[in-house]
C-alpha cells in the first residue's frame, strides 16, 4: 500500500540522515526543565487579565458569585444563556437562582441555534496568574462551544485554582498525560478573541467571544 | 616595548591608507612596536561570503601561513575580518589536522583594534581631544559577531570635546554586506537610505565606526546625497585627537 | 505554478513601486519586534528559557524517528489516524481521500503555512471540494486572490479601503472602511462556514509525542471552530514540529507567543488529543494527522539540519533589515525572511531559490532574535556555497572572485596590482568616483566610490627604503 510505503521510506530516510549526525549539538537526554518562573496569585491574575481587556470581579464566596451573575444578567438584559451543565449539577442553588430570575438555560438541539445565544457561562479548572490565562477542558458536562460561540464568555473561578505560571501548573498535575488525554480538547484562553489583521488595528471578538468576564471568589465554603 | 603585529586588511591597505596609518599612530603612541608582516593580503571573506569556499580556503591558507610565522598579538582593525578568522575559518577547515590547530592558535591571539586597547592594554583614555558631534555606528560583525561594543564606546567617551549623540534603537545594518552591495543593489540602497535618514536626524557632523567597509558604504551614500556629514574610523578620531 | 528561478531583484523593484505597502509591513515588523522585547522581559530569565527551548528542539530532532513513532502510537490508541506523506502531491491525495471517504463538500481551514507549501487549496479544489480560509487575513487574501506578505499578519500590506472593496465585491455587502464593521462582516460570513463545514483543516504548531497531542496557537477563535465543529478534523504537520512531553510544550509555549507577537500567550492555545470521546457533546468524530516530509528528511541529513529547530514564530522576519526594506512578496516564496531564505531553497530546490540566501548582509539580527538560537547566517553561508557548487553564479562574480584569489595568494602579484592602482590614482585624482563600469554600476547608483590610493603597505616600503 502506498501509504505504509511512505511511512517506511520516511523513517528510513530519517534514520539515515541522523546517522550522518550533522546536527550542531548532540543532546542525548531530554533536558531538565528546572527554570525559574514568575510568582503570582490573585492580584497578578486580575492585573494581567485586565490588560487583555478582560473584566474581573472579586467576591468573597461562591454564593456571592452566583448572585453577581444574576445581577449582571439583569443589567445586560440577557434572558437566555449557554452554560456548563456541570456547574448546575454541582450547584443546585445556582440553578434555582437562574430559574427565579427567568433566565432560560439553552441546551441540546442544533448547534446553529445555540450559536445565536449571546452569553455562555463556564467554570475553569485552573488559571495562570502571570499571563491572565484560563484553563478549560472539554469533558462531558463542560462542552467547549460554551466558551467559543457566544459573544460574551462569563467564567466562574475560585481563587484557589489560580497558579503562578504555566510551568508550575503543569508540574502540579498528578498524572499529567492522562489528564491531557482524557478529552479531545483542552484550551488555554487568554483574553477575548482578537485580530490585528486589518491595518494592525486591534479588534476583539472576531470569531470567538469579544468579551470575557471573570468572577472570582476568594473563599471556598462548605455549605 | 611590547611588539604587536598588525593585519591591516585589504580595504584599509588599498583604499584607506590614511586610516591604516592612524591605527599605527595610535598603537605607537601607546608605546608599542608595530610590525606589519610583509606580503599580507586578504583574509578571504569576500570569496567566503559569496560561497566560493575553495577560493576562500586558498586565501585563508595564505593568511594563516603568513601570520603563523610571527609571534605575539595580532591586531585587526576590522570586525568583519575578525569574524572571518575567528568564526568562519574553523568552518572552512573543520577536521583539517594541519590548519585546524593553526587557526585555533591564531584566533587565540587575534584582537580587534578597540578590543586590544581596552581589554588587553586596559586603556580607554588616551588623552585625545576632538571636538565634534558624532554618532556611533556599531557594525553588525563587530557588534554581534565579535561582541565588541563596550570597548569602542569606552574609548569614544574618553575623547575630550566629543559629543556622542544617541540614535534610535536597535542598531540596524547599514546594508553593505560585501558583494551584496552590488549583487542586490536595490536592497542595499534602500537599507542605506534608511540608515542615512536616521543619522541625519541626529544632527551629527560625523558617523564613527570600527569597520571601514560600513563607513565606506555610508560615506559613499552621504556624498551622493550631497550631505556634509562624513565618516571617520575610530582610529582616526583617536590619532587626530592625539595630535592636538 | 511557475518553477522558474525566483528573481529577488525583480520582486524588490516591484515592491519598491508600492512604498505605502512597505510602510505597513515595516510598522507591523516594528510592532511585533518591540512586543517581543517587552514580552521577554516579563520572564524571570528569558535567556535560560531560550537555551532550554533550543535543547528541547535539538534533542527532539536528534531523535525524531523515535518521537514521531511515539506520537503515532499515542494518537492511534485514542482513535486518531496518523498518515505519512512523502511529498506535496501525496499529502494532497491523502487529504482528498479522507474528504471523499467522509463525503465532504465544504472545508473550513485555519491558518497553516505547510498547507501553502503544498498548495493544498488548489489540490482540493481540483478534486471538487470547496475550501474556505477562515483566518481573517487569509480569508481576505483568498477572496482577493492575493498572497500573504507576512507570516503572522498576512494582509498587513493592505489597508481598510482595500479590504472594504474586497468584501463589497466578493461578499456582496455594502462598502465600508470601518474596521469594526469589516470585522463584523467577516464574523458573520465565516460563522456560516464554521457551522456548515463538513471538515476542518488546521496546521499544527507543535505536536506532543507522549500524548499524541496537537497544539494549536491562535488568536481569533477560528482555529477552535474549525477543529471542534465539523465532523472531520485533519491536521497537517511538518514532521519536525514536535516535542517529547507536555512539559516540553509548556517551555516552548512560553517562548512562542512572546517571540511572535509580544503576547504572553495567544488568545487560544488548544491541546487537541484525539477525536471526540464517547460522552463529549461536540467534537470531530474523525481526527487525522498528516505528517509531511516534502524535503525535511533531506534537510535533516545535511549541514542545514539546525533549521529544523524552528518553531515558526517569525521573530527573525520582524527584525531583519532586508525583510523590513522589501516586504514578503519580494521573496517570491511561501516562506520568506531569514527563515524562508534557508528553507525555501532547502525544501524547494537551490536552482529555483538561489537568490534568497543572497538577499542578506549576514548582519546576525535574526540569530539574536531567534528563540531557539538558530544560527541562520551560517546556514545562509552554507547555502551560498552549495549554490556555487551547483555552478549557479553570474560570470562576472565567478571571474572577479577567482581573479581576486589569484591576486591575494601571492605577495608579488598583490604588490604589483596595488602598485598599479596607485598609478591609477594619480590619473583619477582624489575625488570619490560617481561612476563604475559593468556590474559595479550597482554600487554607484546609490553611493560614490572612494578614490584609488597608493597602498599603505607600499608607502611603508617606500618610507623604509625598501622599494
Amino acid at each position: 500500500m502506498e501509504m505504509s510505503n511512505s511511512r517506511q521510506k520516511i523513517l528510513k530516510d530519517l534514520r539515515e540522515g541522523l546517522k550522518r549526525s550533522l546536527l550542531p549539538e548532540a543532546v542525548a537526554e531530554g533536558p531538565s526543565l528546572e527554570i525559574p518562573g514568575n510568582a503570582g496569585g490573585l492580584d497578578r491574575f486580575v492585573s494581567e487579565f485586565e490588560k487583555l481587556s478582560g473584566k474581573a470581579f472579586r467576591v468573597r464566596t461562591r454564593q456571592e458569585a452566583f448572585d453577581l451573575v444574576i445581577k449582571i444578567f439583569a443589567e445586560r438584559g440577557w434572558k437566555q444563556t449557554l452554560i456548563w451543565e456541570i456547574l448546575l449539577d454541582r450547584n443546585p442553588l445556582f440553578r434555582q437562582l437562574l430559574d427565579a430570575a427567568g433566565i432560560e438555560v439553552r441546551r441540546g438541539g442544533e448547534i446553529r441555534d445555540l450559536a445565536k445565544i449571546a452569553v455562555g457561562i463556564t467554570g475553569a479548572q485552573a488559571a495562570l496568574a502571570d499571563s491572565g490565562t484560563l484553563v478549560l477542558q472539554n469533558i462531558p458536562g463542560q462542552p467547549s462551544f460554551v466558551s467559543l460561540l457566544p459573544e460574551v464568555h462569563l467564567v466562574l473561578l475560585c481563587a484557589d485554582d489560580i497558579h503562578p505560571n504555566l510551568q508550575k501548573y503543569l508540574e502540579g498535575i498528578e498524572d499529567l498525560n492522562n489528564q491531557v488525554s482524557a478529552s479531545s480538547n483542552l484550551v488555554f484562553i487568554t483574553g477575548p478573541s482578537r485580530t490585528g489583521d486589518i491595518e494592525l488595528i486591534l479588534t476583539l471578538g472576531v470569531h470567538g467571544p469579544g468579551e470575557v468576564i471573570v468572577i472570582i471568589w476568594e473563599k471556598e465554603e462548605r455549605s | 616595548m611590547e611588539k604587536v603585529n598588525l593585519f591591516i586588511t585589504c580595504l584599509l591597505d588599498t583604499l584607506f591608507p590614511d586610516t591604516a596609518q592612524a591605527v599605527v599612530d595610535v598603537l605607537e603612541h601607546l608605546g608599542l612596536t608595530v610590525h606589519i608582516p610583509k606580503g599580507q593580503t586578504c583574509c578571504g571573506q569576500p570569496a567566503f561570503n559569496a560561497g566560493f569556499w575553495d577560493e576562500a580556503r586558498d586565501m585563508a591558507r595564505y593568511t594563516i601561513d603568513l601570520f603563523s610565522k610571527v609571534e605575539g598579538p595580532i591586531i585587526i582593525p576590522s570586525g568583519s575580518c575578525g569574524v572571518m578568522i575567528i568564526r568562519h575559518y574553523p568552518e572552512l577547515f573543520s577536521n583539517d589536522p594541519v590548519y585546524g590547530p593553526k587557526i585555533q592558535a591564531l584566533a587565540g591571539r587575534l584582537f580587534e583594534f578597540t578590543q586590544f586597547l581596552v581589554d588587553h592594554l586596559h586603556v580607554s583614555s588616551l588623552g585625545a581631544a576632538f571636538p565634534a558631534r558624532i554618532v556611533y555606528h556599531p557594525s553588525c560583525h563587530t557588534l554581534r559577531g565579535l561582541q565588541v561594543d563596550r570597548q569602542p564606546r569606552a574609548l569614544l567617551a574618553e575623547v575630550q570635546g566629543l559629543e556622542i549623540l544617541s540614535q534610535e534603537n536597535p542598531p540596524t545594518c547599514c546594508g553593505f554586506g560585501g558583494i551584496f552591495a552590488i549583487k542586490m543593489p536595490e536592497i542595499s540602497g534602500q537599507m542605506l537610505a534608511n540608515r542615512l535618514t536616521a543619522f541625519e536626524a541626529t544632527g551629527a557632523d560625523l558617523v564613527v565606526g570600527c569597520d571601514i567597509s560600513c563607513l565606506m558604504h555610508i560615506e559613499g551614500g552621504l556624498r551622493k546625497k550631497g550631505s556634509r556629514m562624513r565618516t571617520m574610523h575610530i582610529a582616526q578620531i583617536l590619532a587626530q585627537g592625539l595630535k592636538s | 505554478m511557475s518553477t522558474a528561478p525566483v528573481s529577488i531583484r525583480q520582486g524588490v523593484k516591484k515592491a519598491l513601486e508600492n512604498p505605502d505597502r512597505l510602510v505597513n509591513i515595516q510598522t507591523a515588523a516594528e510592532r511585533f519586534y518591540t512586543g517581543r522585547i517587552a514580552a521577554l522581559t516579563t520572564l524571570p530569565d528569558s535567556d535560560a528559557l531560550r537555551d532550554l527551548g533550543r535543547k528541547i528542539r535539538a534533542h527532539t530532532i536528534a531523535h525524531l524517528d523515535q518521537y514521531l513513532l511515539q506520537f503515532e502510537a499515542s494518537l492511534s490508541a485514542l482513535g486518531g489516524v496518523v498518515h505519512w506523506a512523502g511529498d506535496a502531491r501525496e499529502a494532497g491525495e491523502i487529504i482528498t481521500q479522507i474528504a471523499r471517504a467522509a463525503q465532504v463538500k465544504r472545508i473550513a481551514k485555519s491558518k497553516s503555512m505547510v498547507s501553502e507549501e503544498i498548495q493544498l487549496n488548489a489540490r482540493l479544489e481540483a478534486a471538487g471540494m470547496e475550501i474556505v480560509e477562515t483566518d481573517l487575513g487569509e480569508y481576505i487574501a483568498q477572496l482577493s486572490g492575493d498572497h500573504p506578505s507576512h507570516i503572522i499578519a498576512p494582509v498587513v500590506h493592505l489597508n481598510r479601503k482595500d479590504v472594504g472593496r474586497v468584501f463589497a465585491e466578493k461578499l456582496k455587502v455594502p462598502y465600508t472602511e470601518n474596521v469594526l464593521e469589516l470585522n463584523a462582516i467577516a464574523r458573520r460570513s465565516l460563522r456560516e462556514v464554521f457551522l456548515s463545514a463538513d471538515m476542518g483543516i488546521s496546521g499544527c504548531n507543535l505536536a506532543v509525542a507522549e500524548t499524541g497531542t496537537i497544539c494549536l496557537v491562535t488568536n481569533e477563535g477560528n482555529g477552535r471552530m474549525v477543529t471542534s465543529l465539523p465532523r472531520v478534523h485533519v491536521a497537517l504537520m511538518g514532521m519536525e514540529r514536535i516535542v517529547p512531553t507536555i512539559k516540553d510544550l509548556g517551555v516552548l509555549l512560553q517562548l512562542l507567543a512572546r517571540s511572535a507577537t509580544g503576547q504572553k500567550m495567544s488568545s487560544y492555545t488548544s491541546l487537541i488529543t484525539g477525536p471526540r470521546r464517547q460522552r463529549e457533546e461536540k467534537g470531530p468524530q474523525e481526527l487525522h494527522v498528516v505528517i509531511l516530509d516534502n524535503g525535511r528528511t533531506g534537510i535533516l541529513g545535511s549541514d542545514l539540519a539546525e533549521v529544523l529547530y524552528c518553531i515558526r514564530c517569525a521573530a527573525c522576519l520582524n527584525v531583519c533589515p532586508v525583510y523590513r526594506s522589501i516586504g514578503g512578496h519580494a521573496y517570491g516564496a511561501v516562506y520568506t525572511g531569514p527563515i524562508g531564505s534557508v528553507i525555501s531553497p532547502a525544501l524547494g530546490g537551490i536552482a529555483r531559490y538561489a537568490d534568497l540566501p543572497q538577499a542578506s548582509t549576514l548582519c546576525g539580527a535574526c540569530r539574536e532574535a531567534c528563540p531557539v538560537r538558530i544560527d541562520l547566517p551560517t546556514l545562509l553561508l552554507r547555502l551560498r556555497n552549495k549554490t556555487i557548487r551547483q555552478e549557479i553564479s553570474p560570470l562576472w562574480m565567478k571571474a572577479g572572485l577567482k581573479g581576486f584569489r589569484w591576486i591575494t595568494t601571492d605577495a608579488g602579484r598583490y604588490n604589483f596590482l596595488t602598485w598599479l592602482a596607485g598609478i591609477f590614482s594619480k590619473v583619477l585624482g582624489k575625488q570619490w568616483l560617481t561612476w563604475l563600469p559593468g556590474p559595479l554600476r550597482g554600487w554607484t547608483r546609490y553611493r560614490s566610490f572612494p578614490p584609488f590610493q597608493k597602498s599603505f603597505q607600499q608607502r611603508r616600503r617606500r618610507a623604509k627604503g625598501e622599494d
